[in-house]
């Protein structure tokens, strides 16, 4: 996958692009962010290895469908009930916005063998994937940061 | 979710997992397999590849290994699965050139993280009473 920072930062642009389109109230677009980040709880394995849930459920198990479409909409899911019930829906959808433009992002990195993942699971299927970059690749960061710096500067004159 | 994904992956994988070939690798010499590995050393095409497979961790010796790439990388392996733990790469992905270029996806995911956190509670805050997230006023 790309980094958390450009996960982030895409679903930053693209909700800030949004906004100025259908002009919802700012606070709206740090929820997209952390939609964003969402798959990327796949990476609790590095704090709680997977064999240690495998011990307290008594069945293999994988953390690797966090980072897919089902994950997306079920983590989403738990998310939104810590809010405010009245603003669900607008989190919810928001939520999985953010999440889905984190997993197209992760489909467009390089497989060796030319397709992606399994990431529109519960889906078994394997996208081609454009083989644009590799997870540790710093110019991914680069083209993202400066969209980003560029987009909050406009983003600032139209107040 | 996360055990019906483990139940079910191993059918739906086009190649031999790592797992499998932990477990029973004479029984896939000859297919082709996609792998993840972390370089142990690089000499002259050949370099010597450990895989950390959930049933255990292993050495393979990858011929035709056409990438630079330092001890302690990681790369992705398109080939084929030979006798005595010898795979033929047809495809080799450098996923992190070093230690150095994990280090530095691992920093930049922290400022990702931090980022999300900071542009949340700028524009949001928990109701203490209700024990929800609530938008802060003006």
């Amino acid at each position: 996958m790309a980094d958390l920072l450009t996960h982030v930062l895409v679903a930053y642009v693209l909700a800030t692009v949004a906004r100025w389109r259908v002009g919802f109230p700012r606070h709206w677009v740090p929820i997209a962010m952390g939609g964003a980040a969402m798959p990327d709880l796949v990476k609790v394995g590095l704090v709680i290895d997977e064999s240690v849930v495998q011990g307290v459920l008594g069945v293999p198990f994988e953390y690797a469908p966090i980072s897919s479409f089902g994950g997306v909409v079920v983590v989403a899911a738990g998310i939104t009930i810590l809010f405010d019930r009245g603003v669900w829906r607008e989190v919810y959808g928001l939520l999985i916005f953010g999440g889905l433009t984190s997993l197209v992002v992760d489909g467009a990195r390089v497989f060796a063998d030319g397709t992606g993942g399994f990431w529109l699971y519960p889906v078994w299927v394997q996208p081609p994937t454009p083989e644009l970059y590799v997870s540790a690749d710093p110019r991914v960061l680069a083209v993202v940061l400066s969209t980003a710096v560029v987009v909050t500067g406009v983003d600032y004159y139209r107040r | 979710m996360g055990v019906h994904y483990d139940a079910t992956f191993e059918e739906q994988w086009p190649y031999p997992t790592d797992d499998e070939l932990a477990t029973d690798y004479d029984a896939h010499v000859g297919q082709e397999t996609f792998l993840f590995g972390t370089v142990v050393s690089v000499d002259d095409e050949t370099a010597r590849i450990r895989v950390d497979a959930d049933a255990g961790t292993y050495t393979l010796r990858v011929r035709s290994f056409d990438a630079t790439v330092d001890p302690g990388g990681t790369v992705q392996l398109l080939g084929v699965v030979r006798p005595d733990g010898v795979l033929v790469a047809d495809r080799v992905v450098v996923v992190e050139s070093s230690e150095g270029s994990r280090l530095y996806k691992y920093g930049v995911s922290a400022l990702g993280a931090g980022l999300v956190l900071v542009a949340f509670f700028r524009h949001w805050r928990i109701d203490t009473e209700r024990l929800a997230f609530e938008v802060r006023d003006g």
